[in-house]
């Protein structure tokens, strides 16, 4: 019996499975660091390009992206979290550098510290930014 | 330097970028405020806001490709469908070339609007 056939016929748990893993608070601050950069870029960036089409085509069309804005309260609300999708990368990326550049050492502690650290500053900039947008 | 180490200080060094680009914004905001006028005649803001579109597509070329070769791969498809890991590297490819035609699209569309 070879290694490979030996394996291959162990009914051995194997626990490498993605979905059956349970994410530490930093791991699950990088994957969804990763989740927010695709959906800045194939949903934030899109929609701000209409958004700047139309605040930089005229006076007129300024003035009306902004009653636009101030009526439809599902629009503000949508301009709303897809800035906090922004906020959200941005402020993660952040704690990443710091890593990268061995700012925050790259150890347990300290990376479950500055995880949390980096979700309470999101929180509050994420707060003031809905008191702002609202 | 190797194009990996290249890529790399690219995407922390824009990353840098884009959070004074924001200092910035929030700046004017809280000041003069952002007006038409802002948007369309101060050049520069419109230097500003180029170089962070074009960087921005930079970025997320690298992080984009990055993310394609760690989940869109034989071992990590399999985890979903043995069946579905035969075409990782198909389906890998198909991906890049939407987010690369994506990414020149965004760039072009914002840097017309911004100069013409």
């Amino acid at each position: 019996m070879t290694f490979v056939t030996f394996i291959m016929t162990q009914n051995r748990p194997v626990n490498i499975n993605l979905f059956k893993i349970k994410l530490p608070l930093s791991a699950f601050l990088s994957i969804t660091h990763r989740i927010s950069g695709i959906l800045i870029f194939f949903l934030v960036l899109p929609f701000s390009i209409v958004a700047y089409y139309e605040l930089a085509k005229s006076q007129s069309s300024f003035d009306n992206f902004m009653s636009i804005y101030d009526t439809y309260l599902g629009i503000k609300l949508g301009c709303i979290f897809l800035t906090l999708i922004f906020q959200y990368h941005i402020f993660t990326g952040f704690r990443h550098i710091l890593m990268d550049f061995h700012i925050i050492s790259e150890n347990l502690s300290s990376s479950y510290k500055s995880a949390v650290v980096t979700l309470a500053l999101f929180v509050l900039n994420a707060l003031l930014t809905i008191w702002i947008m609202l | 330097m190797k194009s990996g180490k290249l890529y790399w200080y690219l995407q922390r060094f824009s990353a840098l970028y884009f959070i004074s680009f924001l200092v910035y914004l929030e700046y004017t905001f809280w000041t003069t405020g952002i007006t038409f006028q802002f948007l369309t005649t101060n050049n520069l803001f419109k230097a500003a806001l180029s170089i962070f579109i074009l960087s921005a597509c930079a970025h997320a070329f690298i992080g984009l490709w990055t993310v394609g070769t760690d989940y869109l791969t034989k071992r990590t498809l399999g985890f979903i469908s043995t069946n579905l890991s035969v075409y990782a590297d198909v389906l890998r490819k198909i991906y890049e070339t939407v987010f690369f035609i994506l990414g020149v699209l965004i760039a072009t569309f914002y840097i017309s609007i911004i100069w013409f």
